[in-house]
């Protein structure tokens, strides 16, 4: 198997300020599917269509907006146990703690860390299996190409995250020289080009799974990220988020970096979601792209070519 | 609780519409009864209040209440603190008048107004073309 360790961002547990709008939003408008909530319906567990396992998606009523924290799914309980002596003995993470199986449903035991950048960083090596509804004669068994019943927007998986933090080289290092991760795309300011603005690290073929940008904050979300397939799945986004009088930031557009078409749009809560398609494949030898700081707005946005104003102020 | 249920509550205003004045330039803008100050300001011709996610979890529209009542939705404790919140400072995008409204501009304070260059010296990116129209709006 020539993808191991690290396998893909697993789940993403965001913070709702309340919850009937937020399941209103994210299963009506985005098309997530709930598949389990705490008796107290203080958290609920949701997927995206296409993805196997029970799910990707937590929200959890909160007093805050923003991001609790982020899961990636690894191979096997031995990458999990490797991993977590490599986490320990780097030195680059605090608040490391491991959370028992069950905590979430169908999930096995989950290792927590605070990364430099101030986000909460999970691994985890087992997650029950839903399937995708799309077998005919049983799970998996001569598949339709997709599901009967598909709500709103329906992106096939939840795909990755823009965090903001500070110390952008503490959190590259770890995700490059301990998680196994590999950089795919670079801002940094022309003048310094040691001096990094932006990464976009990638554990598998896709363009990113995880980006972070250097701000002076802990723990900041910028965006949750869905996958369509398709452009025209982009503009259909766009007609379902202006029907619902979801807040729309910018798009349909497509970014420079990673070339993806995108929309970006708002929760109930104000936290950051994006649908994109497109984008190419990562192999591990393909040269890192570099952008400069100058040229940053169309490496955000590229037929714009400048960054809105919200691109750097508002996030969650 | 959401808008129309708030107007419920005060049934003699439904039909009402109410007058909020921005302070520093003296613009103002009508906000029908039951309409949150930031959709209301978006529906006219002002630009003074920062606009974000308008869900009340960025503070990008964070405004000082000087005079005038008020309600307010839920609003993220992450940019609006409890105390803030006694000494009416708001978010425009959760608050909901009850009668003529004075407010004073504050936004979020981020990006530091002070960034000239692209990046500062903490590090933080700002962009030339984000500073202009700051600058624009004041
Ligand atoms: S615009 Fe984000 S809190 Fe009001
Ligand atoms: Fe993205």
């Amino acid at each position: 198997m020539a993808l191991t360790g690290v396998l893909r961002p697993g789940h993403i547990a965001l913070r709702v300020l309340e919850m009937a709008p937020a399941l209103n939003h994210y299963v009506n408008v985005l098309g997530l599917i709930e598949t389990a909530r705490d008796q107290d319906g203080k958290r609920v567990f949701l997927k995206a269509w296409d993805e196997h396992d029970h799910h990707s998606v937590v929200l959890r009523e909160a007093d805050e907006a923003g991001m609790d924290y982020f899961g990636w799914k690894v191979d096997s309980p031995a990458t999990l146990k490797r991993l977590v002596a490599d986490i320990e003995s780097c030195g680059l993470c605090e608040n490391l703690e491991w959370i028992a199986a069950g905590e979430h449903p169908g999930t096995g035991d989950r290792f927590r860390f605070r990364i430099p950048t101030g986000h909460l960083m999970e691994l985890y090596a087992e997650k029950e299996i839903l399937g995708n509804d799309c077998g005919t004669d049983g799970p998996n068994v001569n598949p339709n190409p997709w599901p009967d019943d598909l709500k709103g927007i329906a992106p096939s998986r939840f795909d990755h995250a823009l965090l903001y933090g500070d110390d952008l080289d503490g959190t590259l290092k770890l995700f490059t020289e301990v998680l196994g991760f590999s950089l795919s795309e670079q801002v940094v300011t022309k003048d310094n080009p040691d001096f990094m603005i932006g990464a976009f690290l990638t554990c598998s073929n896709k363009a990113h799974d995880v980006a972070f940008i250097r701000q002076p904050v802990k723990a900041k979300l910028h965006h949750a990220s869905f996958e369509l397939g398709s452009w025209e799945k982009v503009l259909r986004a766009g007609d379902i988020l202006s029907r619902t009088h979801t807040k729309i930031d910018i798009g349909p557009t497509r970014h420079g970096i990673t070339r993806g078409e995108t929309i970006y749009f708002f929760d109930p809560s104000g936290n950051r979601n994006e649908v994109f398609g497109g984008g190419y494949i990562h192999y591990p030898d393909k040269p890192v792209i570099t952008w400069y700081d100058e040229t940053l707005g169309p490496a955000i946005f590229y037929h714009d070519r400048e960054l809105n104003e919200a691109f750097l102020s508002v996030f969650t | 609780m959401n808008s129309s249920d708030r107007a419920d509550a005060h049934p003699g205003i439904r039909s009402q519409r109410f007058r909020v004045t921005i302070e520093a330039c003296d613009e103002s803008f009508d906000c029908n009864a039951g309409e949150d100050v930031l959709s209301a300001m978006r529906n006219s011709l002002c630009r003074q209040i920062p606009v974000g996610c308008c869900n009340g979890g960025c503070g990008a529209c964070r405004i000082s209440i000087s005079s005038g009542t008020y309600t307010t939705r839920k609003m993220s404790r992450a940019v609006i603190s409890e105390s803030d919140e006694a000494a009416r400072c708001v978010l425009a995008c959760r608050t909901v008048p009850l009668s003529d409204l004075q407010v004073r501009v504050l936004g979020r304070m981020w990006p530091p107004p002070t960034a000239a260059t692209t990046v500062s010296s903490d590090g933080a990116v700002a962009t030339a073309q984000a500073e202009t129209k700051a600058k624009r709006r004041v």
